[in-house]
């Protein structure tokens, strides 16, 4: 499933790197918006398949950040 | 000579009404995994409690002595019938019976619904399929002639926005006019699946612009509910958007002329919970759980989010306090840091002024960063989305609260509630203000000294330690630029003594608002 941006931002920094495994709502990496910084969460549990952004990326609504199986 | 037979006709083609549009049609209904318009109406009303109008209307076929040989009920089922004890009129097209389309009797029968909610004062309940009443070619066929594109009885739809509360489910693919009852609500939920609204059809869409889609990915709740703002709430069954109705309308009065009820309230009016202390983090950056905050404050299990995915930076619904209804909104940090951009001004117009037309006081935690800015923003309209909720703010006459739990920066922030009435509020310690946050605020500030300085970083460092010591909320108390700041912990016994108070004003404000609403 694709991780999509909630809103314009940031990317702030990533917790996870490709191949690895992530529990439901763990943390995949962090958008700063407005000056608030909003963790991006893993929708379901699986493996992080493709990363789409880099730290300091500009990042618009809807922008697909990541793919988890 | 008795009437017998007469009754007995009667009773017969009430039956036949009963039957729909035949036992194919109603399996076709229930293949699609939809109810039929009568199993939707005993489901959402109270037991038994339904009672029908205008059964016998059809279209009829007589034969040549002048008998009976064939009746296709009128497919809008018409009644008034109770939820919760109370009464409502409720409008269900039957999808069985040509899709719901215009036939003989059907407009008449729908205008009519609508005017009984509106002479008996009574919230009506809108379950649309099909085209809802649309009109059809076929129409062309039966009529002879086309005719000018008309809505008869729209007007009294429009004043009924302003009167009662308009329910509307959207319960199978409705299109047209059906679409328009949809959207002309006070709060309209879709069925996730089996569910989709769109102003045309895939057929029709294919032709005039080439798109093909399917009806799902045209008009499907995914969209509606998330990204267009069209419905509310997404429902995830039939059960569940009768469910939903059901608690809307035990919110509201029966009409602008009423008290919205209370409930017998269930919760501790003095609860003071010890998660609020540290609820809101001392990093400015971080967000925190909104949602929690409104279940540790408001009476328990009272909240019922209206609109929760659409223009989500702002979090509305309906809650109690002591029992009381109220209008609840909140900035959600966690979306676009909170702050109001076009979808979430649209939103809080609709709420606004759906609690105010029936005087719902509104409770609004404020931690708003302001319009939110970029180019996508301005692409979409955001200031002029923005001011038309800043209106519906001021222009709203119902009793407002405002709880300052964070920011409030820019014009919106300046939104959080009337600034030139009696505007009451409470702020938190964490209060941070102004018409520009520091961050960025400097850099619009100083941006030549911050250009010629040899160590600009050293300069904006400097800068922010500077204004950082006159951010605390106590300076602006110190002025008189809010009234008090508050333990968090007693937000909830002072909203009850406020809601108590508000309760006070409310039946003197009873009736319809100058400016009634717009969906």
């Amino acid at each position: 499933m694709e991780l999509r941006s909630p809103g314009v931002g940031k990317v702030l920094r990533l917790a996870v790197a490709v191949g690895a495994q992530v529990e439901r709502g763990e943390e995949v990496m962090v958008i700063e918006s407005m000056k608030v910084e909003i963790p991006i969460k893993a929708a379901i549990a699986g493996q992080v398949k493709e990363i789409h952004v880099q730290v300091g990326d500009q990042v618009q609504r809807n922008r697909v950040l990541a793919k988890i199986e | 000579m008795t009437w017998l037979e007469e009754l007995e006709e009667i009773r017969r083609r009430t039956e036949i009404a009963k039957q729909m549009g035949g036992a194919e049609n109603i399996k076709r209904q229930h293949d699609g995994g939809k109810l039929t318009v009568r199993e939707r109406i005993d489901r959402l009303l109270d037991g038994d409690s339904f009672h029908e109008y205008g059964a016998l209307a059809g279209s009829t076929k007589y034969d040549e002595q002048g008998r009976l040989i064939e009746f296709r009920p009128s497919n809008l089922v018409l009644g008034s019938g109770r939820i919760n004890g109370r009464r409502v009129v409720v409008a269900g097209d039957d999808f069985t019976v040509r899709g719901g389309a215009a036939d003989a009797a059907i407009h008449s029968k729908m205008v009519w619904g609508e005017m009984l909610a509106d002479e008996q004062r009574m919230p009506l309940v809108r379950l649309v399929d099909g085209s809802g009443g649309g009109g059809s070619i076929r129409t062309f066929e039966t009529v002879k002639a086309t005719y000018v594109s008309a809505m008869p009885g729209f007007d009294v739809s429009v004043r009924l926005m302003g009167e009662v509360p308009i329910v509307a489910g959207c319960m199978g693919s409705v299109a047209g006019l059906g679409a328009a009852r949809v959207a002309a609500s006070h709060f309209a939920v879709m069925v996730r699946g089996s569910s989709q609204l769109f102003v045309a059809g895939p057929p029709v869409v294919k032709f005039g612009v080439g798109e093909d889609l399917t009806k799902e990915d045209l008009g499907g709740s995914h969209i509606h509910a998330y990204v267009s703002g069209a419905v509310d709430n997404e429902a995830e069954s039939e059960d569940d958007a009768f469910a939903q109705i059901r608690r809307f309308l035990s919110y509201l009065p029966q009409n602008v002329w009423q008290v919205p009820p209370r409930a017998e309230p269930e919760d501790n009016p003095n609860r003071r919970e010890e998660e609020l202390l540290d609820l809101i983090p001392h990093n400015r950056r971080a967000g925190y759980d909104a949602r929690r905050m409104l279940e540790l404050i408001l009476d328990r299990d009272s909240f019922f989010e209206i609109t929760p995915y659409f223009g989500g930076s702002l979090i509305t619904g309906f809650a109690r306090l002591d029992g009381y209804p109220i209008g609840v909104m909140a900035n959600d940090p966690f979306v676009v840091g909170g702050s109001l951009d076009a979808s979430a001004s649209d939103k809080l117009c609709k709420f606004v002024d759906t609690c105010d037309t029936f005087h719902l006081p509104i409770v609004n935690f404020c931690d708003q960063p302001g319009f939110l800015i970029g180019r996508e923003a301005e692409v979409t309209g955001t200031i002029r989305h923005g001011v038309r909720a800043l209106f519906a703010v001021f222009q709203c006459t119902t009793p407002w609260i405002a709880i300052m739990v964070r920011r409030a920066f820019g014009v919106a922030g300046a939104g959080h509630g009337k600034t030139t009435g009696l505007n009451f509020r409470y702020a938190w310690p964490s209060a941070d203000w102004g018409s520009l946050p520091l961050e960025g605020g400097i850099e619009a500030a100083y941006k030549r000294d911050l250009a010629a300085s040899p160590d600009p970083d050293k300069l904006r460092a400097e800068l922010a330690e500077r204004f950082n010591q006159i951010r605390s909320p106590l300076r602006t108390a110190e002025m008189f630029g809010i009234e008090e700041i508050i333990d968090p912990r007693d937000t909830r016994p002072l909203l009850v003594e406020w809601v108590r108070q508000a309760y006070e004003i409310v039946p003197t404000q009873l009736g319809p608002r100058t400016r009634m609403m717009r969906p």
